[in-house]
């Protein structure tokens, strides 16, 4: 009797030839061959196994569900302070935008013109410096003059001929606004007057024990009697606020020092009016 | 062999083998319900069906993505090796306690690895395409303890699967007795 061709044993054999071949494929070739029966084992089983997973889930989380309460509480804190951290730099950046606009409204019609500072006269009653200025600057007095910072100086007091004389800012008494820095919000600050102290380096002001100025407010420029581009500009910081020696009960002495450095000033700005006239 | 029984037993394995590994795996281990069926068939079905249900079982562990690689094959090849082992195995345990079958599921799983594992070093000698990332101390290690963790629930498993015996008829014409 002929014996058939295709018998179970094989078949197998042939099967496990095929096995094996399958086995030591390349990579990629493997993967190809591979990449059918997979899929549709794969996916098949995860679709029918989905129920059991997810009973799995529910008793046992996974590694990256499973928060431990310390580090979930860690992350809520977190979480807080970069909300709230968040939060005050929206608030910083508005009104720095607020004083950004301020002071490209300020500075319209008027040009920085940069002096070089020839003398400096450290006279505790009469702080001054003296400067170098270009012919046809159109530097007059009253001008106010600024430093490399953009902070307040001083003021133009006389011109003759190539020089001019400039009054320090600790040697006047203006009208300052102070709040904290970044606020231009006059709920938030208040105006005060300024007066030089004896030792001709810091201004001071006498003020209700009521007043809101705190060590670290800035001082700005508020004063009618200043040219209107010099307004906002820094004059200095609250250093101190302390209680007035005659009546501590009654009133403060708040002292204010000047950011810029008055007695190393090498070079300074003159805020010049562009358009024709004094200043404004 | 009722084949249908065994279709039906092993996806049922398959299913919750992937469903409930995230429950009961220890680390990397986690117990292969699939080898644990294949060596209960092939200590109690004749050989020839013994041969081609380890066929079937590999198989599925490769196209489960058992095998390291994505390859069709290996765990195939391996399950045949482990039901030749387990034929001849299976005359030498007292076959009325579930103990021998948690103990075969031992042996036949080591077997099984090594035929595994030696297919695949073979494989990654670089002319034949080499497998950069293939570690063998690394899968024997891995899977020997999967291997242990099997062994441990094929003594309940077994229990239940002895129960399931009249379903299978493994009674033949010719063969050994059923386990």
């Amino acid at each position: 009797m002929k014996r058939p061709l295709l018998t179970y044993r094989r078949l197998r054999v042939a099967l496990v030839l095929l096995l094996l071949l399958t086995s030591l494929l390349p990579r990629d070739w493997a993967q190809a061959a591979a990449a059918g029966p997979h899929y549709i084992v794969q996916n098949t089983v995860a679709l029918l196994a989905r129920p059991l997973t997810i009973f799995s889930d529910r008793l046992r989380p996974g590694r990256a569900a499973l928060l431990e309460l310390g580090a979930a509480q860690q992350a809520q804190d977190l979480v807080k302070s970069l909300v709230g951290e968040n939060r005050r730099l929206r608030e910083e950046n508005a009104s720095l935008r607020q004083q950004a606009k301020l002071t490209a409204d300020r500075m319209e019609g008027v040009a920085l013109v940069p002096v070089p500072v020839a003398a400096w006269s450290g006279d505790p009653l009469n702080p001054a410096l003296t400067v170098s200025i270009p012919r046809g600057s159109g530097i007059a007095p009253r001008m106010a003059v600024v430093d490399d910072n953009h902070d307040l100086v001083g003021r133009v007091t006389a011109v003759s001929g190539a020089a001019a004389t400039v009054r320090l800012i600790t040697g006047m008494d203006p009208e300052v606004f102070a709040a904290p820095a970044g606020v231009t919000d006059e709920a938030r600050g208040c105006d005060v007057r300024l007066h030089p102290q004896r030792n001709g380096l810091d201004l001071y002001a006498h003020e209700d024990y009521r007043t809101t100025v705190k060590v670290g407010d800035l001082a700005s420029l508020s004063d009618p009697n200043w040219p209107s581009a010099a307004r906002g500009y820094v004059v200095g910081q609250v250093v101190a606020v302390d209680p007035w020696p005659d009546s501590p009960a009654l009133y403060r002495r708040i002292v204010v020092r000047p950011l810029a450095a008055l007695e190393h000033l090498e070079h300074v700005s003159v805020l010049v009016p562009v358009a024709s006239g004094g200043a404004r | 062999m009722n084949w249908l029984v065994f279709s039906i037993f092993s996806v049922a394995a398959l299913l919750f083998e992937t469903g409930l590994r995230p429950l009961w795996h220890i680390g990397p281990a986690s117990p292969s319900l699939l080898l644990i069926l294949a060596v209960f068939v092939a200590l109690a079905a004749p050989p020839v069906a013994v041969y081609w249900a380890m066929l079937v079982i590999g198989l599925l562990m490769d196209a489960s993505g058992a095998a390291p690689s994505a390859l069709i094959g290996p765990s195939a090849l391996g399950c045949l090796a482990g039901g030749y082992l387990a034929l001849q195995l299976r005359p030498i345990f007292y076959r009325e306690s579930p103990l021998p079958l948690a103990v075969c599921v031992g042996i036949v799983g080591v077997f099984v690895l090594l035929v595994v594992a030696a297919l695949l070093t073979v494989r990654a000698i670089s002319f034949l395409g080499g497998t950069p990332d293939w570690d063998p101390a690394d899968y024997l290690l891995n899977h020997f303890l999967s291997v242990l963790y099997s062994a441990a629930v094929a003594l309940p498993l077994g229990w239940l699967l002895r129960r399931s015996r009249p379903l299978w008829r493994f009674h033949g014409q010719s063969g050994p007795r059923p386990y």
